[in-house]
């Protein structure tokens, strides 16, 4: 048996912050056995560091940090699993101009796209086009609003890498939109 | 003159303020001739608007079962 107070802990942890902390994590890693994973795996490393808590700092945002961390080395053990290729060929000539069939058409009322809540589905759908590097890439940057230098280090990647990343998943992500959304007559 | 592949990465760099002074003339001289491009800037930076506000705000509750089995684990973990 673990000690009573453990118990108490840990069930108040997971009544008050686990639903809150899975949206977060599900947000950024949609397969839901990793969230789950990765949950577990904050409330266990919060438990064994229950003395570095500081009651200045406040329960959720203590417990917040050691998820940023857990996030973190999902990351990193990710990337490592990764690799991409880089073919552009589809959107550029061998001039490296645009192709006629994947150069930018106009796109009527873009901004109120973004109210919307239709247009999110297409952007999520389109998301789960990328390679896994790219989204990962593209949650750190994005979503974490993460600075380049810190993406890179986790992920392994050199900056000249990072950006080659960025400017494929923009190509492809903007393309995926033209074609499911903007020039779509359903929407 | 830069390519369009050239332009639409700087483009990229560019918005996130890591183009240099040199670059981002050059730049601009291929937006100038560069419709694609054109088109392009703009929409590249409505996607990522689209992609910071892309949390929708929604909340995805664990089930009450989902809840035991992770209190389970984590209680498991702790004892050893």
């Amino acid at each position: 048996m673990i000690a009573p107070d453990a118990h108490h802990t840990i069930n108040e942890w997971i009544k008050k912050y686990s639903d809150i902390f899975f949206t977060y994590i599900n947000n950024r890693v949609p397969d839901k056995t990793a969230a789950k994973d990765i949950l577990q795996e904050t409330f266990i490393a919060a438990w064994k560091n229950s003395s570095s808590f500081k009651k200045e700092a406040g329960e959720k945002t203590w417990l917040f940090s050691i998820l940023k961390n857990k996030l973190a080395d999902h990351y990193r053990t990710q990337a490592r699993l990764m690799t991409d290729f880089i073919d552009t060929g589809y959107f550029f000539d061998e001039a490296d101009h645009w192709t006629p069939q994947a150069g930018p058409k106009h796109w009527d009322d873009a901004a109120s796209s973004l109210n919307k809540k239709e247009f999110y589905v297409v952007l999520d759908q389109c998301k789960t086009k990328l390679s896994m590097l790219q989204q990962l890439t593209f949650t750190m940057k994005y979503i974490d609003e993460q600075e380049t230098d810190f993406i890179c280090k986790v992920l392994q990647i050199t900056t000249s890498n990072y950006w080659v990343i960025i400017h494929r998943c923009k190509l492809q992500l903007r393309n995926c939109l033209e074609k499911n959304w903007f020039l779509n007559d359903t929407k | 003159m830069i390519t369009c592949r050239q332009s639409t990465e700087w483009i990229i760099k560019k918005e996130h303020g890591k183009l240099s002074v040199k670059e981002n003339l050059q730049l601009l001289s291929h937006l100038a001739i560069c419709s694609f491009c054109r088109l392009f800037k703009s929409q590249n930076l409505l996607i990522s608007q689209a992609l910071s506000k892309n949390e929708s705000g929604e909340i995805f509750h664990l089930t009450a079962e989902d809840k035991k089995e992770l209190f389970r684990s984590v209680q498991n973990k702790i004892k050893r």
